[in-house]
């Protein structure tokens, strides 16, 4: 296991600059998300770390070691991509033992490595398979043990489960989870699934266009977001954003843009009718989800639905007039720049 | 009721009849002609049974032809495959002027076979040749060398013009086979492997082995069966140094206007040719005719 420090690091590809001056520092064993929306850099950021992308300005050191002149090989980290990448004419005992072959590892310590790794993630039926006799997790589970293989100081994680259907990706991130515990490595994991990032990471850094926008624990990040990005973008089902002029007379919509009032969809209360501080609006559409329900409201002066979850089977129906209670001690007021301001 | 499992024949017929009529046909035809003494100057054609196959194996050009034929095989199919791999490798990274040097590359390949061998008499020109002339600059010859007059020479030399024009078909269907391995799984090998030679005998030659079998099949029937090259540059000669099998067919068709004769030669670098891919496949065991196992 080993740190990882990036010092004012840069990279740009012709004229676009896609990370920017960034300085970041990942202690031993963590295990860090980098989470954003598509071409915030977060993919850009892992490739450099592990040597893949040669970085235009600043210092990466694994280890405490410069590693910015050392190759991709010699960098002691193990990678598992989106596309599992796996040898397609190696079983998956050569996929595995693969780079331990390269550096002259003797054959009974390969065997022996590789039986380990497939006993941790239960490959042992498998080794003798080719890729193409895999399914997709089983294909990200042979790209896991080829990394476990390695005994990487640093994990990296390009997307690992983009790939799977739900089921499976719910089943794998548990399985990283357990890992992580288990290997006691340090590991980076990139994904745009903010659902993957709140669950496995002991902290998430939050990116957007290049830059971090926000890093801390996962429920720091949603429950202090700094600004009206970082608030948007964890949370599922999206926090609802309304323009506000005033707080906290609950007048919507009279200066929009002014100031933003963001609330989580279980922030919003639903009232019996009118009262001092409801708001009128009308059901457009319901979501059942089981143990939830999902009700997109209109409201008069607000031009995007706002969403409101209920615990339980709401008896709503779309069509109907609803009171909301929109409380702004629940939730958060930010400035027209989008940072976030104490109430 | 019309169904298409009736008559399946009488379906394909419209596909057969043309394929009958310009690849069976002109086959059936040559081997009709093998058996017969078919002379422009006489007009009857006996049947003269396997007397063509017995005149041309027991002639006095028929061992040099095949050893020249075999030899020349031997250099250009694999110089081909060769280079031709080394250059797409190379061509596939992406650097300045990249596009352009890719033009330049396949420019051998729109060239008639023709104008390449005239272009390359004069790069062999023992008095006004480029090679020549380079050599002596260079101070490595004190006199020209006659790359296309020598005896021991002039074989090397064609196979030279044959592999330049051949090398771009190799350099587009590698560049194809490269273009299709996962990029990421390139990725993964720099992760696992530091020595570029380990990786590419490791990871990338097993994607290219399928496009190399067949490169290599086919640039060995294209050097076994080569003509124009020869007819253009050396007419054969010296003696019969650099007399291919392919153009002695040309030679007693045309030349000796013994069709007979010609026609067995043909069908002589027909089975040479057909035990040539038997081998080549045979001693490179390849995924390509593989079964796909399901998983």
């Amino acid at each position: 296991m080993a740190s990882v420090e990036l010092e004012q690091v840069s990279k740009s590809f012709g004229k676009t600059e896609v990370i920017k001056d960034m300085s970041l520092a990942i202690k031993e064993r963590e295990l860090v998300v980098f989470v954003g929306p598509s071409g915030c850099g977060k993919s850009t950021l892992l490739r450099l770390i592990a040597g893949l992308e040669e970085m235009s300005a600043g210092t990466l050191r694994i280890g405490g070691k410069v590693m910015n002149q050392t190759p991709a090989a010699d960098r002691g980290v193990a990678m598992v991509f989106q596309s599992y990448a796996l040898y397609p004419h190696m079983t998956v005992a050569e996929n595995m033992g693969f780079a331990l072959k390269m550096i002259g590892t003797p054959r009974p310590e390969i065997d022996r490595k590789v039986g380990e790794a497939a006993e941790i993630l239960d490959l042992g039926d498998l080794l003798q398979r080719k890729p193409r006799q895999l399914s997709g997790g089983q294909r990200q589970r042979v790209a896991i043990g080829r990394a476990i293989v390695r005994k990487p100081d640093v994990f990296l994680f390009d997307e690992p489960l983009s790939n799977l259907d739900a089921e499976l990706r719910a089943r794998m991130r548990v399985e990283i989870a357990r890992l992580h515990k288990e290997l006691k490595t340090t590991m980076i994991y990139v994904t745009h699934d903010q659902v993957e990032a709140m669950t496995l990471a002991d902290r998430i850094v939050l990116l957007n266009k290049g830059r971090i926008e926000q890093q801390g624990a996962p429920l720091d990040l949603y429950e202090a977001p700094v600004n009206k990005f970082v608030a948007g973008f964890l949370g599922q089902p999206r926090m609802n954003f309304i323009a506000v002029t005033a707080v906290p007379d609950n007048v919507i919509g009279a200066a929009p843009g002014a100031m933003t009032l963001g609330l989580r969809p279980d922030a919003i209360g639903i009232l019996d009718g009118p009262r001092s501080g409801a708001v009128a609006g009308r059901i457009i559409v319901v979501e059942q989800l089981g143990t939830s329900t999902l009700l997109h409201v209109q409201l008069a002066g607000v031009a995007d639905l706002v969403t409101v979850e209920w615990r339980g089977k709401a008896a709503h129906k779309a069509g109907a007039d609803i009171w909301l209670g929109l409380d702004p001690a629940k939730g958060h007021l930010f400035a027209a720049d989008g940072r976030r301001l104490a109430l | 009721m019309w169904s298409i499992n009736r008559f399946p024949i009488a379906w394909l017929l419209p596909a057969l009849l043309p394929v009958a009529f310009i690849t069976i046909y002109p086959i059936a035809h040559a081997l009709w002609t093998s058996l017969h003494q078919v002379m422009i100057l006489f007009p009857v054609e006996p049947f003269v049974g396997l007397d063509n196959y017995k005149r041309v194996l027991t002639s006095d050009y028929f061992i040099d032809a095949l050893r020249n034929s075999l030899l020349f095989t031997v250099i250009a199919a694999p110089s081909v495959v060769i280079l031709g791999v080394a250059i797409a490798l190379f061509l596939q990274r992406r650097f300045f002027g990249s596009q352009i040097i890719r033009s330049i590359v396949l420019l051998p390949w729109v060239l008639p076979g023709a104008i390449s061998a005239v272009l390359w008499v004069w790069v062999f020109h023992p008095s006004f040749g480029v090679l020549n002339g380079l050599l002596m600059n260079l101070g490595l010859i004190d006199e020209s060398i006659p790359w296309l007059t020598s005896p021991k020479l002039a074989l090397y030399a064609v196979a030279v013009a044959h592999v330049w024009t051949q090398i771009p078909f190799a350099v587009v269907l590698v560049m194809a086979a490269l273009a299709s391995i996962n990029s990421e799984v390139l990725e993964a090998g720099e992760i696992d492997c530091r020595s570029p030679y380990k990786r590419f005998r490791h990871i990338v030659f097993p994607e290219l082995k399928a496009m190399v079998v067949v490169l290599l099949v086919y640039n060995a029937l294209t050097a076994f069966t080569s003509y124009d090259l020869v007819y253009a540059m050396t007419g054969g000669g010296p003696g019969t140094a650099t007399t291919l099998l392919s153009f002695q067919i040309w030679r007693e068709s045309f030349s000796m206007y013994d069709f007979g004769a010609g026609s067995a030669v043909a069908f002589i670098v027909v089975l040479i040719s057909a035990a040539l891919i038997i081998a080549i496949t045979r001693a490179l065991p390849s995924d390509l005719f593989a079964k796909e196992e399901a998983s």
